[in-house]
């Protein structure tokens, strides 16, 4: 055999698994080429193998050590497995040493080393997937950085989120919008769920356009002007202006150290002595009006008593210095109304308080515009939707409302629906409430779950009614409205 | 149906260097086989040859051409005073469209059950150059 390849082979190719074919030579038990009969000479190192540095946990890495040595028959290494040619090296744990790759055929070898670090797995927090309510699940611990999708009322952003401070157990997040307007918010976000402040905890940000904190105060002042000049006149008293001139009331809400973010003027150019009312500008427009991004109007009776947090110009969250509340819309849209609420759904309901002690929902046929949220004045009333318990779910109710005596309030369920939190946790739910003749309606996503007869209130307004069942219950909770939508019923 | 051939040529010596007057020399296939439709018998081929020289050559069916491909040749040789040499066996004819020598063929036979796992296709350079695809595990040596 030996005699035919030297009399008849010039050259001899193996191709591998897949055909790939290399060029190799044939040698006898000497080491010489049988193909051109010189004597074999040792590997050589065509290109240095470069350190390597990988994390527990990485996939494997394998190196082609053909692309390094030519001329070898066999490979050995200090460190890894070799297969044939290659060599894998496994990322299992921490450490680092120089790798020692030694390449042989009959005629020597040649060797190269290179460094090989393997470090340990990042232990830094891991954020879940952003949920379309901007919760986020922290998966470990350690500082973070999440940005979030900023509303579309701020003109810079995004924001960042630092929790390097949150594992002694105190909820501590800031926010730090990168572009004006600076705005840092502490307390705009709200855990949801999860048992502390490390790993596993969800986290929900609100990025509120009027940003709000637990201990801030907001601060409502209001002045008449005649002819651009103050007049030392609060708008909450009544004004007669002294003489011809333009009149214009001026409000506004400032909460010290923060930027303001809603303020409201009416003028109008009166040519005698003008008197205008209190809270309501010479042209009759609520001066100190919401106005939400539909364009409906909610009333209120001074900022001072009640804070608002105004969420993409939603009403957000109530904190009213009364046991109940109703807050009407201005506009009477009829005797037969309908009105509804969506609400964001945290992912893990705490039976023991979300929606408890603390309820919103909408209402129809409510006690006229001038009734005021601080009291319970005599003739307030309203049929409302409303959350009342969460101890097996969440029991819906369609109630009456009546204030009598300027001090008492009783209200009265007319039908209750009892939804499955799960079923919309970490979601949104629409309630909904009509009055149509004595016929009352309850809603839920859009879906009739209820009805009820009763006569008692033909007309009135829509709006929200709230109450504080628990005196000492957390009362500034974020109870979760996005939106409220209210329409006559044809 | 026409069934594949390969043309195989070969020269008989005797040890003492002169050529050796042969009479026949005989290819048996060792079993049957399948190929294009038809049966391939497991008969015997007997080889052209020239007596003076100890040349012959002779067309056979290839054995990696049938269905089951685990065929082989064994040879008889036939000289003139009446001996008949025997021995040459396990001989795997591939197929080609060029004459190959006996030789080469042994050579093959040989080379492939000492690589193990691995075939044997001893190509010229052209034939190698002109493999639209190379066949996995084969080694190819070139004859030049």
């Amino acid at each position: 055999m030996l005699t035919f390849f030297k009399n008849n082979i010039i050259a001899a190719y193996i191709t591998d698994k897949d055909g790939v074919a290399v060029e190799i030579d044939v040698l006898d038990a000497a080491g010489v080429s049988l193909l051109n009969g010189e004597a074999p000479s040792p590997p050589v190192l065509t290109s240095e193998i470069s350190d390597v540095s990988m994390t527990v946990g990485d996939p494997d890495l394998v190196i082609d050590l053909s692309q390094h040595f030519s001329g070898a028959t066999s490979y050995a290494a200090t460190a890894g497995a070799l297969a044939s040619s290659t060599l894998r090296v496994t990322a299992d744990a921490e450490r680092t040493v120089d790798v020692k790759v030694k390449a042989t055929n009959s005629a020597g070898s040649v060797s190269d080393t290179f460094s090989l670090s393997i470090t340990d797995a990042v232990t830094g927090p891991v954020l879940s997937s952003e949920t379309a309510n901007g919760e986020v699940s922290i998966v470990a611990n350690g500082d973070v950085e999440w940005t979030i999708t900023e509303p579309a009322e701020y003109e810079g952003g995004p924001y960042t989120v630092d929790r390097s401070a949150e594992y002694s157990g105190n909820l501590n997040v800031e926010y730090t919008e990168n572009t004006a307007p600076q705005v840092i918010v502490t307390g705009a976000v709200e855990r949801v769920s999860g048992a502390s402040d490390i790993a596993g905890a969800t986290y929900k940000a609100t990025p509120p356009l009027w940003q709000i904190a637990s201990d801030d105060v907001a601060q409502y002042t209001s002045e008449w002007w005649l002819d651009g000049v103050t007049t030392g006149v609060s708008a909450d008293e009544d004004y007669v202006a002294s003489g011809p001139g333009t009149v214009f009331a001026v409000c506004s809400i400032t909460i010290p150290g923060k930027e303001i973010r809603h303020a409201v003027s009416n003028e109008i150019a009166v040519s005698e002595t003008t008197s205008a009312s209190r809270f309501i500008a010479p042209d009759a427009t609520k001066i100190t009006d919401f106005v939400d991004a539909s364009g409906n109007t909610f009333s209120t009776f001074g900022f001072g008593a009640h804070k608002f947090e105004i969420h993409n110009n939603y009403l957000r969250r109530i904190w009213p210095s009364a046991s109940w509340y109703v807050i009407n819309r201005d506009d009477v849209i009829g005797a037969d109304q309908y009105a509804e609420m969506t609400f964001d759904v945290p992912s893990v309901l705490n039976a023991s308080t979300d929606w408890k002690d603390y309820f919103v929902g909408p209402a129809v046929r409510t006690s006229p515009s001038t009734i005021d949220v601080q009291a319970n004045p005599n003739d307030m009333h309203a049929y409302a939707v409303v959350f009342q318990d969460v101890n097996t779910g969440i029991a819906l109710r369609m109630i009456k409302v009546t204030a009598f005596e300027n001090t008492k309030t009783y209200s009265m369920r007319l039908a209750e629906y009892l939804v499955q939190a799960g079923d919309y946790a970490g979601g949104q739910i629409t309630v909904a409430i009509s009055a149509v003749g004595s016929t009352l309606k309850m809603f839920v996503n859009g879906a009739e779950v209820a009805t009820a007869q009763d006569a008692e209130f033909a007309t009135g307004n829509v709006g929200i009614v709230g109450q504080i069942a628990d005196a000492a219950a957390d009362y500034k909770r974020n109870s979760g409205i996005v939106s409220f939508d209210a329409r006559s019923v044809l | 149906m026409p069934i594949s051939q390969t043309t195989i040529t070969g020269s008989v010596k005797r040890p003492d260097g002169d050529d050796a007057v042969i009479t026949s020399v005989e290819f048996k296939l060792s079993g049957s086989d399948f190929e294009a439709g038809e049966i391939i018998a497991a008969r015997t081929v007997t080889a052209e040859v020239t007596p003076e020289t100890g040349d012959f050559t002779v067309t056979l069916w290839p054995n990696d051409a049938g269905l089951k491909g685990n065929t082989s040749y064994k040879l008889d040789f036939k000289f003139s005073d009446g001996s008949v040499v025997t021995g040459l066996d396990k001989i795997y004819v591939r197929q080609s469209d060029a004459p190959r020598t006996i030789e080469e063929i042994a050579a093959e036979t040989q080379l492939q059950g000492a690589i193990k796992g691995y075939s044997v296709r001893i190509l010229t350079r052209a034939q190698y150059d002109a493999l639209a695809t190379k066949e996995a595990f084969t080694l190819y040596p070139i004859k030049g």
